[in-house]
């Protein structure tokens, strides 16, 4: 949580797009914006990419207003999945209220895909948050490809973590407003048991998830 | 591993606009409008807390939310003394720069910020980002700079586009005013002078037949009439009157004739007769400006003409003159004892050329380049607003021509108009 703010009514949430180099994090956040509802969003901000490799993060914000006049405003970061940026990665999961690992359905990157969860772990660790209680949602990206491993073989795979499974293509748009709704319907769910969101603050869950991942008509 | 734990750096911590306003840079834009033509403008946080304020409010305003990734944070007010003056696309202009310049800070900030607060990871890692922080800051850093040169380019076109349209008002203005001049004062001065011819010739008679009866009359007149009729005369001073009369009217003729003059140099000065290019004889109006100009140049100015022979050249001379007035009034304006104005025409290869010089303090080299700029002004606030060289330059270059300055060692300053001599091309 970056921020929360009684006296003001106010709740700054952050969720952080992880995962390997090129895996389409930064391609989600483009698709979200083009896809939800620009009532409520502000503008992504891509900064420094090289050649499609982020140097420091993209943040896309968006922000609600509740009826009984609590504000929350949803910061969605992706991280550089390049090895070497691994100090910046630390800085931006630095108190994440939600996480979405995009993984990389092609065959070749399941490798590279162990290797970045496992970093996620570790950071984890490293900025005390606790992957148990994190609300986390896993994204297998580039569902389009045709050289990618099959759904049941993910599902076999992931299942046993117990952890959400989406199926997505970024490119195309498919499963991408899918894993977001469900990070952000997690974190709701997380926060409002910590802070009290819906009973202290009047803030409905239904109204809060259909606002901020209303898309476009 | 322990001291990774110690990131004190929040990566998205909320910043306020007062936080991102780059002050001297936004107070820079507000200046800028109201240099356009806005009574002033004000940038204040959700809260009214005034952060910026360039100028003084005035009734009619115009508002414009400031956002910041996407959330209102503030309020843009641009204000003006009357509502149809274009200070709402001032506003426009002022607004998106803004935003321009609030989103580069945002990006810098984030930017820089974790460059700086990124200590945590291993000294190879450390290293490596910091290359990529570097490398990146640089970038961030040319796009500011970039960024600010786009800003300062808008301001400029903006008031180029403003000062075209002075130029263009003053023209219009200076025409108007000399065409209602030229038919409020070209009668009464007509019958004036025509009167006074004829009043002049009435005092010659009268005169002349006074001194007839005085001649004729007296030596036959009694005694005592003829004596009371000395001592009015000299009570009346009538020796005195009859001598002064024909000064007095030649006077008060040579005063209308040059009242007439004027107008008559007015009317040609503004040129509200013509449009467009025509053949012009540069000298003439040379002439013709210095003869408006004439109640500016006391006494106390000594203004030198050396024209050589010039052929007519093909320009708008209503655009020629103003350029001449205004940098003849530039000089003018200087208060140097024994001013010296100097004017120089002549032929140099295919152009002419026109010199003004001054003999005054000349102009510093770290500011000759700016002079031109609008609103650029070394006078203090309230005498003049620093268009007068921008009009002058845009109107010569109007012409086809350039205009340089220099200041030569033995100091003043040297304006030279060239016009090539063939004038502008149609
Ligand atoms: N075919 C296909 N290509 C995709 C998809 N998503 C992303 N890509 C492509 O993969 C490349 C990398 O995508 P990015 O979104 O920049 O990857 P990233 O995860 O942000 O990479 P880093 O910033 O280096 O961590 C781009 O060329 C994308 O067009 C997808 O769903 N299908
Ligand atoms: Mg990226």
């Amino acid at each position: 949580m970056i921020e929360f703010d009684e006296q003001a009514k106010k709740l700054v949430i952050k969720l952080v797009y992880y995962g390997p180099a090129l895996s389409g994090k930064t391609t989600n956040l483009l698709t979200l914006h083009d896809q939800l509802c620009n009532e409520g969003r502000g503008d992504l901000m891509v900064l420094d990419t090289v050649d499609d490799r982020t140097i420091f993060f993209d943040l896309l914000p968006l922000f609600y207003h509740s009826p009984s006049g609590f504000r929350i405003k949803l910061k969605v970061f992706t991280v550089p999945g390049q090895v070497r940026h691994d100090a910046t990665r630390k800085a931006v999961l630095q108190r994440a209220d939600g996480v979405v690992f995009v993984a990389d359905s092609q065959k070749g990157e399941m490798g590279n895909n162990a290797e970045s969860f496992a970093n996620l772990e570790k950071n984890l660790a490293i900025v005390g948050l606790d992957i148990e209680r994190l609300p986390l949602v896993i994204q297998f990206n580039k569902r389009d490809l045709p050289d990618v491993i099959s759904e049941t073989e993910v599902r076999n795979t992931w299942g046993k973590t117990g952890l959400h499974l989406v199926m997505a293509s970024a490119l195309k748009g498919s499963g991408i407003v899918e894993t977001y709704s469900s990070i952000v319907a997690m974190v709701f769910d997380s926060l409002d048991a910590r802070l009290g969101l819906n009973e202290r603050f009047g803030v409905e869950r239904a109204d809060f998830l259909n606002s901020i991942t209303k898309v476009m008509a | 591993m322990n001291m990774d734990r110690k990131l004190d750096f929040i990566i998205g911590e909320e910043k306020s606009l007062a936080d991102l306003l780059n002050l001297p840079e936004a107070l820079k834009l507000l200046d800028g409008a109201v240099s356009a033509g806005a009574s002033g403008a004000e940038i204040t946080d959700y809260n009214g807390l005034v952060l910026a304020v360039s100028g003084f409010d005035a009734p009619a305003s115009v508002v414009r939310t400031i956002y910041l990734e996407g959330e209102p944070v503030g309020i843009l007010k641009v204000s003006a003394t009357d509502s149809d003056s274009g200070v709402d696309g001032v506003a426009d202009m002022l607004h998106s720069a803004l935003n321009t310049l609030i989103n580069s800070s945002m990006k810098r900030m984030l930017t820089s910020e974790a460059h700086t607060k990124i200590v945590n990871s291993s000294y190879q890692e450390l290293l490596e980002a910091n290359g990529m922080l570097a490398e990146s800051e640089r970038r961030y850093r040319e796009l500011a700079a970039t960024l600010e040169i786009k800003v300062e380019k808008r301001t400029e076109e903006l008031n180029r586009a403003y000062a075209t349209l002075l130029q263009k008002e003053k023209l219009a203005a200076i025409g108007g005013l000399a065409a209602g001049m030229a038919h409020e004062i070209n009668n009464p001065v007509g019958f004036v002078i025509s009167n006074l011819n004829t009043l002049s010739r009435y005092a010659e008679k009268l005169g002349e037949m006074l001194k007839f009866y005085r001649v004729k009359c007296e030596p036959v007149m009694p005694v005592d009439f003829a004596l009371e009729a000395g001592a009015q005369w000299d009570r009346l001073k009538i020796d005195y009157v009859l001598s002064d009369i024909d000064g007095l009217m030649k006077e008060s003729l040579d005063g209308a004739e040059r009242i007439q003059k004027l107008v008559a140099d007015m009317r040609g000065f503004s040129h509200v007769d013509e449009v467009g290019a025509v053949l012009t004889d540069i000298n003439i109006e040379l002439e013709q400006t210095l003869s408006v100009l004439k109640h500016e140049t006391g006494d106390d100015v000594q203004i030198e003409c050396k024209l050589g022979s010039l052929p007519r050249v093909n320009l708008n001379p209503a655009l020629l003159s103003l350029a001449f007035l205004q940098i003849i009034q530039n000089a003018l304006q200087l208060e140097t004892p024994d001013l010296k104005i100097s004017l120089k025409t002549g032929l140099q290869g295919d152009d002419v050329f026109i010199r003004i010089a001054d003999n005054g303090p000349g102009i510093p080299p770290e500011i000759r380049d700016r002079i031109f700029e609008p609103f650029f002004t070394t006078k203090d606030v309230g005498h003049g607003i620093g268009m007068g060289l921008t009009v002058a330059q845009q109107a010569v270059q109007a012409c086809g021509g350039t205009v340089v300055i220099n200041c030569p060692e033995e100091g003043g300053t040297v304006f030279t108009i060239t016009i090539p001599a063939e004038g502008i091309q149609q």
